[in-house]
């Protein structure tokens, strides 16, 4: 069996190293060479003259139309915007239901209907406000990121949903600012609604992806950890958020036991460590604040700073080598 | 890598090379650091550097005044850099990087202060920009700091060149350095120096890559008032003919050993997109890199290709060195010369089956 060229690519930090030495290195090449065969020369450069020559042609159009953009009709300008999105749908009918063509295809289509409310929206000038546009945006997002079970087309689900939530907290035309919320119930909607996705993501990850490998879990703890995180590291100064304080001791201690014990997910492991330094940074520096202790805040909290994450790097480092074995 | 990957090349390289415990022990703590934990030291090693910084430098310069205090802070800050960096830890290389830096910008400081503003001042700091991070490079370091002292090595060198057709003869000449230095990878990576080779072969790629940008100088114009730097007009002629023959002779290298016709035609079709790619030259260096990056199996710089050639389309876009007709009409010709060579390739192959 070939190696792939993340094997390769270790083999040679490893020589570079110098944890192999050179008759090492010649046995490894002789018995599978580092360097690629014809055979992986012929697929190698197939795919890329492809995928390049595709994106330059596309590219080429684009700049063609972008020549005379301005002297187009908005009825052609509109055209040209529908057939792009429908040359994606089409290539996703054609090509083979879970192929990279396939889900790169389905990517294509929710990228375009962005591009295409965008179009809408300057055209006509409907006077809707950016999260309006967001939130349509990653509603229309959905059957494509169903349909196409990816990674890619769920990760742009979550950021533009997550935009769209954050958007509508801080601009509501209605209801002024956080929709007519406290500060902290907005961000514990936010919270709310990342913990929601990694539920649904735990539970379901085999039906919604093709592929299943944690990365949308992944992204929904980053928008958990990072709403619960921002407000208990500034509920140090403002007492209003101090229920968010609460909420995130509470959230990562169980997320701390869960991705721990029950499944082990290092990056997130380490992401709620993150956290826990920075909410207890926050909380040190408000102390030596209010204290009016400027050479504590130099260099005890660097110490702690040094000292707590490099206890956070030596367990993690622990249970990374206990995962290779 | 995961760690089952890891483990998964470790078992088979423990098949193929009778490896003992101990070294497979040694190669699996050799592996490269994951990125979630590398980031997580980095940001907190950086922050506590900071913090350490500011409460070093504070009364160190309140003591010592002027020129000579900041000098030897800067020293001080090196010292203890490379005191950090024997350590060998992740956390501590950080930090040691964070100092390191601090002491070399504050070095070049004092020489900057001393000689004033004038533009002409720039070339006795960056000899000695190039002279300090050549011997940062050569004290035993982490491969983040060797890659960062690299890099300052060759922008220093490219700052004490000027600009106009010297600085495109550089950019050119760093492009070949990069794409032989991929190509030779297995001969040097068991070098007694193979670490700063792998760091200068790191930041050619790098520096080669951000100069193609320059001769769409127009976007920096805008972005930065930094005239030394200025590209002039050079993108006319020698950069183009220098990176297309950069992409020829990559291409007559790798392909020496194929049959006589099939090696006219791969030189021919370069020479081709190399002639249509005239005024959008970074694209001819991205399709050399990535042809070297993949004889050398470096998976990283592989990926990062399409991304680069993604931001270059970006900012041709934007330049005005020709018009937009144009550029579509070479990105069109160039797009069906590549299609043509996927259709042929693919035929052939059929065929052969």
């Amino acid at each position: 069996m070939r190696r792939s060229l993340g094997h390769k690519e270790q083999i040679y930090a490893w020589a570079e190293e110098g944890l192999l030495d050179k008759h090492q290195l010649d046995a490894l090449a002789a018995q599978d060479p580092l360097a690629p065969d014809g055979a992986q020369w012929q697929k190698g450069i197939e795919q890329v003259a492809t995928a390049a020559g595709l994106v330059l042609l596309g590219a080429g159009v684009l700049f063609f139309f972008a020549w005379n953009w301005a002297d187009m009709h908005r009825l052609a300008k509109l055209a040209l915007a529908l057939m792009g999105f429908s040359s994606f749908a089409v290539l996703s009918a054609w090509a083979t239901p879970a192929s990279v063509l396939y889900r790169s295809a389905m990517f294509g289509c929710c990228i375009a209907t962005g591009a295409l409310l965008a179009l809408i929206g300057q055209t006509y000038q409907t006077g809707s406000d950016i999260w309006q546009l967001f939130a349509v945006w990653a509603v229309l997002t959905l059957p494509w990121a169903l349909l196409a079970r990816s990674n890619a087309c769920w990760g742009l689900f979550w950021a533009v949903g997550n935009f769209a939530l954050c958007a509508f907290l801080a601009q509501s035309r209605w209801q002024g600012l956080y929709a007519g919320l406290q500060a902290y119930q907005a961000l514990l909607v936010v919270a709310a609604a990342n913990a929601a996705l990694l539920l649904v993501f735990d539970r379901f990850d085999t039906l919604l992806l093709a592929y299943p490998r944690r990365s949308i879990q992944r992204l929904a703890c980053l928008g958990v950890l990072s709403a619960l995180g921002c407000g208990a590291a500034a509920a140090w100064w403002e007492t209003d958020l101090a229920a968010l304080l609460l909420a995130f001791m509470v959230v990562s201690a169980a997320m701390l036991f869960y991705f721990h014990q029950r499944c082990r997910d290092l990056p997130v492991l380490a992401l709620i460590l993150f956290w826990m330094i920075v909410v207890a940074t926050s909380g040190l520096v408000n102390l030596s604040i209010d204290a009016d202790e400027t050479f504590f805040l130099l260099n005890g909290i660097g110490l702690f700073v040094l000292v707590s994450s490099g206890l956070a790097a030596l367990w993690l480092t622990r249970l990374s080598r206990e995962s290779i074995g | 890598m995961s760690g089952k990957e890891l483990a998964k090349l470790l078992d088979q390289m423990q098949a193929q090379l009778h490896l003992d415990a101990s070294q497979r022990e040694r190669l699996g703590a050799g592996s490269q650091t994951p990125w979630w934990l590398s980031g997580l030291l980095g940001l907190a090693a950086w922050v506590s550097s900071v913090l350490f910084i500011l409460s070093f430098l504070g009364p160190w310069l309140a003591l010592i005044e002027g020129t000579v205090g900041r000098a030897v802070a800067g020293v001080l800050l090196i010292l203890a850099a490379v005191y950090l960096f024997r350590r060998r830890q992740p956390f501590t290389n950080q930090m040691g990087l964070a100092l390191s830096l601090t002491g070399h910008g504050l070095l070049l400081f004092v020489v900057a202060d001393r000689l004033g503003s004038d533009p002409d001042t720039l070339r006795p700091v960056a000899l000695l920009g190039l002279l300090i991070a050549t011997g940062l490079l050569w004290l035993p370091s982490s491969f983040l700091h060797r890659h960062v002292c690299a890099l300052l090595m060759l922008v220093s060198t490219g700052v004490l060149i000027g600009s106009g057709a010297a600085l495109a003869i550089y950019g050119v000449a760093l492009a070949a350095l990069a794409c032989v230095l991929w190509l030779c990878r297995q001969r040097w990576a068991t070098h007694s120096q193979a670490q700063r080779i792998r760091a200068l072969t790191d930041a050619a790629t790098l520096l080669s890559l951000l100069l193609a940008l320059m001769p769409h100088e127009q976007l920096f114009h805008h972005m930065v008032e930094f005239q030394m730097l200025e590209a002039g007009h050079w993108s006319d002629a020698i950069y183009p003919a220098g990176v297309g023959a950069v992409l020829l002779g990559v291409v007559a290298w790798l392909g020496r050993r194929t049959a006589g016709l099939e090696y006219g035609l791969a030189l021919a079709v370069s020479a081709l997109v190399a002639l249509l790619s005239h005024s959008a030259p970074g694209l001819v260096l991205s399709l050399a890199l990535a042809l070297a990056l993949f004889h050398a199996g470096n998976r990283t710089w592989l990926l990062l290709m399409p991304a680069f050639a993604s931001f270059y389309l970006f900012v041709l876009y934007y330049s005005l060195h020709i018009s937009l007709l144009h550029k579509s009409l070479l990105m069109i010709a160039c797009g069906v010369v590549l299609l043509a060579v996927a259709r042929f390739i693919a035929l052939r192959a059929r065929r052969r089956a």
